[in-house]
């Protein structure tokens, strides 16, 4: 049993390098926000298996809800797009 | 005790069916061709695959001795979430649809009967009804019938 | 009946599925042509996760790894509604 948390914790983390990879080169603002979410909830699953329940707490709260809720403001006060180089 | 036996069987049963959905819904929302069709499998997973499974653990959790006194508590976590699930799960996704439809992100697939479709504010609705509005003088309303493709 | 053997049978047999269903999910996020598809990714996963996390704090005999099930299932559902509302009003208030 030991052998499938490790292999289910690889394949978790490896999936949220990944996406904040995907997150940082992508220039349509809106999308990387989804793409970042989708990174926190991997993490969150990892830390889970570290047996860590304070910091899937705190981790939940800050990088699922009030992160993503914060960037979408900001990004319906500015533009949406990356634009230049 | 036969009846935790009855119990335990019936948990276990719904925890492996409920697996068994969740992988079903992730292969179709990985080859379904387009968005609404990937909605349709994305509610089977989230009410089979999500709510059945909780609930399956919910019951084993009453039953398993090697918990201690730990169990009910755990069942009622279990339960809670369950019930959380059954009513959020359908809220979300009827939202998100409403936003693709009504908000014409991507592109709209090929549809048999669109019925919906004259529920649209038309562009020159929109546009009476802001004249209208800038005949009133002193009020600084907006009007409540605003989409953001119809604003340029 | 050993409660505790054959729940694990249960959870092997079910954790395996799950891990490839997530990888199928993930998958579709990075597929994905428009952000609907991610965040209806997003939203798939987190409540499956969710239950994942129930089933397997049953497993480790613990009541604190339970309970940060609700708290996912709960946040999840908000991405969906600020995403709706910045769709089609533009505006976002929080």
């Amino acid at each position: 049993m030991i052998e499938l948390h490790l292999i289910i914790l690889a394949i978790v983390v490896s999936f949220g390098f990944v996406f904040s990879y995907l997150a940082m080169k992508e220039h349509d603002l809106l999308k990387a926000l989804a793409l970042s979410s989708v990174q926190s909830t991997f993490f969150a699953l990892g830390f889970y298996i570290l047996a860590a329940p304070d910091i899937v707490l705190a981790y939940l709260a800050i990088a699922v809800g009030a992160y993503t809720a914060l960037i979408i403001l900001a990004i319906s006060k500015t533009e949406r797009y990356e634009v230049g180089e | 005790m036969i009846i935790e036996e009855a119990v335990f069987v019936i948990g276990s049963i719904a925890i492996l069916l409920g697996a068994i959905y969740d992988l079903i819904a992730a292969i179709g929302l990985l080859r379904f061709p387009d968005f609404y069709m990937r909605t349709h499998a994305a509610t089977v997973g989230t009410i089979g695959g999500a709510a059945l499974p909780v609930f399956g653990a919910g019951l084993v959790a009453l039953v398993y001795h090697p918990l201690g006194s730990q169990r009910f508590f755990m069942a009622g976590i279990a339960f809670t979430v369950g019930i959380l699930i059954l009513i959020i799960a359908p809220t979300g996704s009827h939202s998100l649809v409403s936003a693709v439809y009504f908000g014409k992100v991507g592109k709209k697939p090929k549809l048999v009967v669109d019925q919906l479709e004259e529920d649209l504010p038309k562009r020159s609705d929109v546009a009476e009804l802001v004249r209208e509005h800038e005949e009133l003088p002193g009020e600084e309303e907006e009007p409540k019938f605003f989409f953001r493709g119809m604003k340029r | 009946m050993n409660f505790e053997s054959v729940f694990l049978n249960v959870l092997y047999f079910a954790a395996v599925i799950y891990t490839f269903a997530f990888v199928l999910y993930g998958i579709r996020a990075i597929k994905g042509p428009t952000t609907a598809d991610i965040i209806l990714a997003v939203d798939c996963l987190s409540f499956d996760m969710a239950a994942f996390m129930v089933v397997l704090g049953i497993y480790f005999k613990s009541i604190m790894l339970a309970s940060g099930a609700i708290i996912l299932s709960l946040w999840a559902f908000m991405l969906d509604i600020y995403y709706t509302k910045y769709v089609l009003y533009g505006e976002v208030e929080v």
